[in-house]
């Protein structure tokens, strides 16, 4: 499984993406929702010595049972990694990312919410 | 025909309706095993026979078992061509295409394999004897209760299993006048990480709180949950309240029999609304059961929450310390926003998800086996129990067949709007076409089984709710271009049902009627 993270100024901006868009559901008999079984919203990345958000930033994590190019180029991907040995297998500026906590995570991953500065 | 079953011996016999079925169904050949010997061996059997029924009803093989089982808990997979229970379909029905009893795992016309189940998570579901089972990500959690099906939440309670707080450390639990020891009993999960909890020998009041607090947002609701065994006594009090006490809903439990609430209570100086307060006994049976405990409500102002447990139902006393022995063990703990205790979800040093389940049997590109796409009728059937007792933030839909959209669906679900524990709305919908059938009575009351049905025609679109049937509508037909099924969720994608689906049906090509759907939906058996 690939968790991809990315990081968008707002959430209106994130549901009208042409990508990161076909995860947001529309409302039917139900309210419009994220696709919940594959997406965590409103992610925080704090920075893990203080507990204060990095920015103003909306985030989203997007797993994926196979690599998805999309995602993987889009430019508002910093990070995606890999769910089951918990490596990064990529960051924007990765420097940047060390002492970050991320959270919440999926159940069961491997990695903590200190993953980024290991 | 593909059959596996964990017994060493079974006979095959033709059934049907009305039992009265001629011709011959007999093995012909029994070739050698092909799989590993023994319990798991696999011994591939060509049946021959040529059927009929007088009174055209579907005949199945009906496979019993002679021996006992040879592992027991080995799941029983009856896959395409034999028997379910003929229960549904009544005296005087036929009996379903697709019928799929997720308690007994016995399925017919499709396999457990069939289903494709999405969820980007891990995720626990219950069995009925109170283990806490743990599902890998991406599949279905199918117990002896059923298939559960649960929208994605967050806990934001850490740890969620009180560990002790080290001076100095960020993350752990704590509190005036009791201690937390290392886990000591049985838990939920097999694990053995049942923590007691020990009062202090002080006249005061005692209590344990995780001294991490997530903000609450005013107006939202929240529900903190704790999986409780009663030590030496049986009433703790669990509240969820802001950091300054000013604002709290909290109840007092009684961790014995089935469980019970005593008294609640909610307010402040800030005020809060206790939205409602559960106690459930989880299992097992004996001398050590676990209950799970939730207080359900929303506050006022927004603060930081303190999950709070109480002994001796928060009152003052002297305790009798350590050596007095816990007063009560702690599991799993929960906040979530959420209208009702979820399954549990594990936290350590940071909030996790888990996420929602989308459990389908079919696609576009893919239609489900024996669905016909543009049938003259079609029904389904539904028998499920719907978890938390509160009023549902959003629909809370059971079973559908549909085309992958809101247009073209058929769909059983619990209506949140009109708030439906006496009154579920069952929607069958075809594109252009009138689309509701409100049933009155029968009811999705939580933990109560609630049975539903629809069956669609030209003409006459039938609905009924544990035996209660609502007003016929008259549409040109049924939903047509079917090709999927979902489980515990809609056509769109949505409102999943946060419960467990027992038992699920479809006549792929006929409408039953007023009378049947009523027969099907009455009784108390799924």
């Amino acid at each position: 499984m690939i968790d991809y993270l990315l990081s968008f100024a707002d959430e209106p901006t994130a549901r009208t993406d042409a990508v990161v868009g076909a995860f947001w559901m529309p409302a039917t008999d139900v309210p419009a929702t994220w696709r919940l079984d594959l997406c965590i919203p409103n992610v925080q990345i704090n920075t893990a010595s203080t507990g204060v958000a990095i920015n103003s930033n909306w985030n989203i994590i997007i797993a994926q049972l196979t690599p998805n190019a999309a995602l993987r180029t889009h430019p508002r991907t910093i990070a995606w990694i890999n769910r089951d040995t918990g490596q990064i297998i990529s960051a924007t500026a990765l420097g940047l990312w060390r002492a970050r906590q991320v959270f919440p995570l999926f159940a069961g991953a491997t990695y903590g919410p200190s993953v980024f500065s290991a | 025909m593909s059959t596996e079953i964990p017994f060493k011996t079974v006979d095959i016999v033709p059934y049907s309706k009305t039992q009265n079925v001629t011709g011959m169904m007999k093995p012909v050949n029994l070739l050698s095993a092909t799989g590993a010997t023994g319990p798991t061996g696999t011994y591939p059997v060509i049946i021959q026979g040529a059927l009929n029924d007088p009174n055209n009803y579907p005949v199945y093989a009906q496979i019993n078992p002679v021996d006992s089982p040879l592992v027991p808990g080995i799941p029983t997979k009856i896959l395409q061509g034999a028997l379910v229970p003929a229960t549904i379909g009544g005296a005087s029905g036929q009996g379903p295409t697709i019928d799929m009893n997720f308690t007994t795992k016995q399925y017919l016309g499709l396999s457990e394999s069939d289903i494709t189940c999405v969820r980007a998570s891990v995720g626990y579901a219950f069995d009925t004897f109170g283990n806490a089972i743990l599902f890998p990500a991406n599949t279905p959690r199918i117990t002896n209760k059923g298939l559960l099906s649960e929208i994605g939440v967050v806990n934001l309670l850490v740890p969620s299993v009180p560990v002790p707080v080290v001076i100095g450390a960020s993350a752990g639990w704590t509190g005036p006048n009791a201690s937390i020891g290392p886990p000591s009993v049985p838990s939920p999960d097999g694990l053995g990480s049942g923590t007691p909890v020990y009062d202090s020998p002080a006249n005061a009041t005692h209590q344990i709180f995780p001294v991490q607090s997530p903000t609450m947002v005013p107006g939202t609701t929240y529900t903190f949950s704790a999986y409780l065994r009663p030590g030496i006594q049986q009433n703790p009090k669990v509240q969820l309240q802001n950091g300054a006490g000013t604002s709290f809903v909290g109840a007092v439990m009684n961790l014995t029999g089935a469980g019970s609430v005593g008294t609640t209570g909610a307010g402040g100086a800030n005020g809060a609304t206790l939205i409602g307060a559960r106690c459930q006994f989880v299992g097992p049976t004996g001398p050590a059961p676990w209950y799970l405990c939730e207080v359900t409500g929303q506050m006022s102002t927004g603060a930081n929450s303190l999950a709070v447990l109480f002994p001796n139902g928060g009152a003052s006393y002297s305790g009798s310390g350590i050596t007095g022995g816990a007063v009560f063990y702690v599991w799993n703990t929960q906040i979530e926003i959420n209208y009702y205790a979820s399954s549990p979800i594990m936290t350590t040093t940071g909030s996790v998800t888990r996420a929602s389940d989308t459990c389908t049997i079919g696609s576009t590109g893919s239609p489900a086996p024996l669905l016909v796409a543009n049938p003259s009728g079609l029904s389904i059937y539904c028998a499920a129990i719907p978890l938390g007792s509160n009023v549902p933030s959003a629909n809370q839909s059971a079973f559908a067949v549909s085309d992958g959209s809101a247009n073209n669906r058929m769909i059983l679900f619990r209506n949140a709007a009109a708030n439906s524990n006496a009154a579920p709305i069952l929607l069958s919908v075809r594109a252009g076409q009138p689309s509701q059938i409100t049933v009155v009575g029968g009811g999705f009351a939580s933990p109560n089984l609630t049975k539903a049905a629809i069956g669609a025609t030209g003409g006459l679109a039938a609905a009924a709710a544990n035996g209660v049937t609502g007003a016929p509508l008259a549409p040109t037909g049924p939903p047509s271009g079917v090709n999927q099924i979902q489980l515990g969720l809609n056509g769109a994608i949505g409102g999943p049902l946060n419960g467990y689906v027992q038992r699920a049906a479809v006549w792929t090509n006929t409408g039953l009627t007023q009378n049947q759907v009523a027969a099907i939906t009455a009784g108390n058996t799924p």
